[in-house]
């Protein structure tokens, strides 16, 4: 009976895989990709990159992909192609749907790049062709557009731009999606679930991801280093990942990356390191075997990746150091990496005091009357320890 | 209200009178002749008083106001005594109602040195410093005494009891204290202890501060039933009542106090208890239905129509929240009636609800308030009306917002980025932008990334793995790449090559090893020590760490006064390390003991069988080894501090020598 009136269509509805959107962001630092042009080209990690974006359309046929360039010195769509760098650089702008590859702008592309087919090939997956194309034109014309002068003024990539590009585009698309309006909102008149909280919902995770019907990760293939000149943006984007249960998962194929080894750590996501030759060779196997399975198959697995030894530290406000031991002001949180001179922070320009710290230590008895120093502030009482922290004056 | 003393008193050898406003807020002082007061002292303000000794022949009373201290001396012939008393009992009394009812009155007995107050008496210093301390009184911001960390890190006894309540913690101050270093005293030693735990002492503090509050003691009261001693029988009801229930009963069921008062001569007091407890009265005042079943009571039935009167220490209720005013001045009967339960008299409707508002009521009326002064004026005053006004209306608020300025972060940038980029920044300066470019360009072409003649691009081909091929096959199949800088490049390791996958997958595999032996292993595992072997290690380690701790604050703080301290704690960090090295003595000797056991069994096998086993040492767990595995990071903390300080003794000895 219950087959014939259909009762149990609901149930088959909740055992379907939560389909997941990835989103990567490709590190295309042209000076990084010079410097590994040896041992793996960026031509080679594209190709890697495709393979493993087909397997993840392939999994689950509501899945969906994202890829975006961080660029030297823009952060840029390379799938889906927006609207108007399709209408910028093809003479045709007969399309009107931003996510569909516009067949006419092949012939023009082809024309000027070699004999690259239409998607319309027949040993093709169609889907798997339009994602394949849309990003090697997309590439193609981020490259052609870069000119040598933006590339000497920075070493850095535009990864904070990238995660803010990508975060918005998780968010609207999870929110188009039925299955997540209300739930993933951020209820502010909700008591329990407290502004600095972590997470979004407090619900337990499984249920978590049924209800926000898109589990959405990112993935950044980085580069290069250089960071610490984004550390607040970035680090914002990070904590937004946290909040909106997003894992950012990094694979460093060369650079210096303290902040996005954090980045992992905090939303939960993987983060690996490639250092030599060896390693990047097997690029496509890491890219299977460790970033594929989704955040509802990673709650059955173990999870590979660095999990110990995360460098927790922080860039300094003032002048973009990586810093060991800080100074926080008590007011607005800026980080410096050394007393302030005058003690006024430089971020809200709060009048902080430090007393007990950061004093060249005394470790000879003094013979002399040489009582320059301003010691007084301590006097023979025992400092202690909450001396470190600066308060406002 | 109390009567407001006045006295004759002599101050700065001038005759006059002291008096105390009615409202006990100040305290005046007129000179003879005049009117007006020539001296008003805000009691609020009073940090101390002292009083001369009942003894003496003199009589005066001191007054603290801040660094100030006013002399008064009693002048009256006869009541000097008296008028003494009654003026510090006032003002006494006014301040500890002023202050919150948790500081508790200490009575130190102390003799302060004379001060101007003496020269002021005339000359009798002696007298003066005989003074005793009447009360010990800290000013008002004092109340907010467990919020004050210095007050906090002084308070012994708070630590003490804190101590005592949190073992753990016990041991480690026990453990720590003995292993100090010679030169630091006791109270240095619990000043740096207490420093860094100074939420736990609050924390403390607050607990300790909380007071239990009354509970509906009816309730709790209960029969209990007793088995009948001979069948047939009723079984033996029991009732047992402490002391502190019948005082609750009375004070929240005056009726009940009315009715032991009237009755218990006549009746003795086990069975006054016994027919309340069987009466219709106790029905009625836990609110439940009363029965025709229920027994008649000649005694408690005549208490049964008694009006409940409403809690007798509420004086005053403000206008608005007053139901039986708001019947009176606004009758609301035309309108909508209030609800059922929140209008006055008519018992018999809800009574349960009825019964539980009246208790909670007067329980809320026993608790001392603590937002207000017990000894305010009744009625309304400015404060009172201040929090009662609607504020949320008032069209001025004051805005009390700290204002916060931010500068734009990217203005705070000193500069020169240059010099703190990475190696591979300095590489990028190094390259040719258009070199870069172009080669970047030219890789991306579709011949590039294994293209076919018909323009498709074969993704099998780019990616070059092959399940089937071996490692050295590969090269042919390889569509032609030149590498992207026009210089042939002999790669050492192919992409996708079979030895590239293999060494991916073995390092994914032991990574997930490797997590999978972090989150999954035992907390409570002893990492095959013993016991007491685990908690020396645990031990030495907190030790080490509170030392650690200390040092470093004494290290950085830059005082010369500390210098011998330091040296003294550094050769205390030493001995932590000697300590570590002990421990792991210690743990060598019991695996050695515990592979001599297992060698021990293997004889014996191998006399009963004949068959040889060998005793693989790698599986026997512990020793020395892995003590110092797990006090790695600890002795590398310890090298560190030492190696920091020597470095720092060094240059200023030379120093100390050039200068």
């Amino acid at each position: 009976m219950n087959v014939v009136d259909a009762t149990d269509r609901t149930e088959k509805q909740d055992e379907a895989e939560a389909p997941s959107l990835l989103t990567i962001i490709l590190d295309t630092n042209p000076h990084a990709w010079n410097l590994l042009a040896d041992t793996l080209p960026l031509s080679k990690a594209v190709a890697n990159l495709l393979v493993f974006i087909n397997a993840h359309l392939a999994i689950n046929h509501a899945n969906r992909v994202a890829v975006l360039a961080s660029h030297s010195e823009r952060a840029e769509w390379l799938y889906p192609t927006p609207a108007h760098s399709q209408e910028n650089g093809a003479a045709k702008g007969s399309h009107q749907d931003g996510e569909d590859v516009d067949m006419g702008e092949e012939g023009s592309s082809a024309g000027q790049g070699g004999p690259v087919q239409s998607p319309d090939d027949a040993n093709k997956y169609r889907p798997f062709a339009h994602v394949e194309h849309a990003i090697l034109t997309n590439l193609r014309r981020l490259m052609s557009t870069t000119t040598p002068e933006s590339l000497s003024s920075t070493p850095a990539t535009m990864i904070a731009g990238a995660l803010t590009l990508a975060l918005s585009y998780i968010s609207k698309q999870s929110q188009s999606q039925p299955a997540a309006n209300m739930t993933s909102q951020f209820n502010y008149s909700d008591p329990t679930s407290v502004a600095g909280g972590n997470e979004l919902n407090p619900s337990d995770s499984s249920k978590h991801h049924a209800a926000l019907g898109l589990s959405s990760r990112i993935l950044i293939l980085s580069v290069s280093g250089d960071l610490a000149n984004q550390y607040i943006p970035i680090m914002n984007a990070i904590f937004a990942c946290q909040r909106l249960d997003i894992p950012l998962d990094i694979l460093k194929l060369a650079g210096d990356t303290v902040f996005l080894q954090q980045a992992a750590d905090a939303s939960g996501g993987i983060y690996m390191a490639l250092d030599d030759a060896q390693a990047r060779a097997g690029l496509l196997q890491y890219l299977m075997f460790a970033y594929l399975p989704d955040q509802g198959a990673r709650e059955h697995l173990i999870v590979p990746g660095e999990g110990e030894g995360v460098d927790f530290r922080a860039a300094c406000f003032c002048h973009r150091r990586i810093v060991d031991i800080g100074y926080v002001c008590s007011i607005c949180l800026s980080i410096f990496c050394e007393p302030l001179a005058d003690g006024t922070c430089l971020t809200c320009g709060s009048h902080l005091k430090l007393s007990g710290y950061g004093q060249r230590p005394a470790v000879v008895p003094k013979k002399k009357k040489k009582k320059k120093r301003a010691l007084e502030a301590g006097g023979m009482e025992t400092p202690g320890s909450e001396g470190g922290t600066p308060a406002p004056a | 209200m109390p009567p407001t003393p006045t006295a004759a008193v002599l101050y700065k050898k001038k005759d006059g009178s002291l008096t105390i406003s009615p409202d006990h807020k100040y305290l005046f002082w007129t000179g003879q002749g005049t009117s007006s007061p020539a001296l008003t002292i805000p009691v609020g303000d009073i940090t101390n008083l002292q009083q001369t000794p009942a003894t003496s022949a003199k009589v005066a009373l001191k007054v603290f106001v801040k660094e100030e201290s006013h002399v008064f001396s009693f002048t009256s012939k006869d009541r000097a005594k008296k008028e003494q008393e009654e003026v510090t009992d006032t003002l006494r009394n006014t301040i500890a109602a002023a202050k919150a009812p948790t500081a508790a009155a200490q009575l130190q007995p102390a003799t302060t040195p004379s001060g101007d107050g003496g020269q002021q008496n005339g000359g009798d210093a002696g007298q003066s410093a005989a003074m005793a301390i009447a009360k010990a009184i800290s000013s008002k911001q004092a109340d907010e005494g467990w919020y004050d960390d210095s007050k906090l890190k002084s308070d012994f006894q708070l630590q003490r009891s804190l101590l005592e309540a949190n073992k753990p913690l016990q041991a480690r101050f026990n453990e720590a204290l003995k292993d100090r270093p010679e030169s630091v005293s006791i109270s240095q030693f619990t000043t740096q202890f207490w420093s860094a735990r100074l939420h736990l002492l609050r924390a403390h503090a607050i607990e300790k501060a909380q007071k239990q509050g009354e509970y509906n003691v009816l309730p709790e009261i209960r029969f209990t039933r007793r088995q009948a001693e001979k069948e047939g029988d009723p079984d033996i009801k029991q009732l047992h009542i402490t002391k502190e229930q019948i005082k609750l009963i009375f004070r929240q069921y005056p009726v009940v106090k009315e009715a032991y008062d009237e009755n218990v001569p006549p009746l003795d007091p086990g069975g006054f208890w016994q027919r309340f407890f069987s009466s219709r009265l106790l029905k009625k005042l836990k609110g439940e239905k009363i029965t025709q079943q229920d027994p008649l009571d000649s005694v408690m039935d005549k208490y049964l129509e008694r009006r409940e009167a409403g809690p007798a220490s509420i004086g005053y209720i403000p206008h608005f929240i007053d139901l039986e005013g708001n019947e009176q001045n606004h009758s609301q009967r035309k309108g909508n009636r209030p609800d059922q339960d929140m209008r006055p008299s008519s018992f018999d409707k809800v009574p349960l609800l009825r019964v539980l508002n009246n208790l909670s009521e007067k329980m809320l009326s026993h608790v001392a308030p603590e937002d207000g002064e017990a000894h305010a004026p009744i009625g309304m005053d400015e404060e009172a009306f201040e929090q009662l006004r609607l504020r949320d209306l008032a069209m001025d608020d004051q805005d009390n917002r700290v204002k916060l300025s931010i500068r734009e972060p990217g203005q705070l940038g000193h500069g020169d980025a240059h010099d703190d980029l990475s190696a591979e920044a300095k590489l990028y300066m190094q390259q040719d932008p258009d070199q870069v470019i172009s080669g970047l360009r030219e890789g991306l072409q579709p011949s590039q990334l294994g293209a076919d003649k018909s323009g498709t691009v074969r993704l099998d081909r780019a990616v070059n793995y092959h399940s089937d091929s071996d490692s050295g096959s590969e090269d042919e199949r390889t569509p032609k790449h030149k590498s992207t800088n026009g210089k042939k490049s002999r790669r050492r390791v192919a992409v996708n090559s079979h030895s590239a996958i293999a060494s991916a997958t073995s390092s994914i595999l032991s990574s997930v090893a490797t997590r999978r032996a972090t989150s999954s292993s035992d907390p409570s595992s002893l990492n095959g020590f013993s016991q007491q072997t685990f908690d020396q290690l645990t031990i030495t380690h907190n030790t080490t760490t509170e030392f650690l701790h200390y040092f470093w604050t004494l290290f950085l703080s830059g005082n010369p006064a500390h210098v011998t301290e330091l040296s003294q704690l550094v050769s205390t960090l030493d001995r932590s390390l000697d300590r570590i090295t002990a421990v792991a003595e210690t743990a060598e000797k019991e695996r050695q003991k515990k592979i001599e056991g297992i060698e021990k069994q293997y004889r014996e096998y191998e006399r009963r069988t004949g068959k040889r086993r060998r005793v693989d040492h790698d599986e026997v767990p512990g020793g020395k080894r892995v003590v110092n595995e797990m006090a790695a990071p600890t002795i590398k903390a310890l090298q560190m501090a030492a190696e920091r300080y020597r470095r720092e003794l060094e240059v200023q000895s030379k120093e100390a020598g050039g200068a």
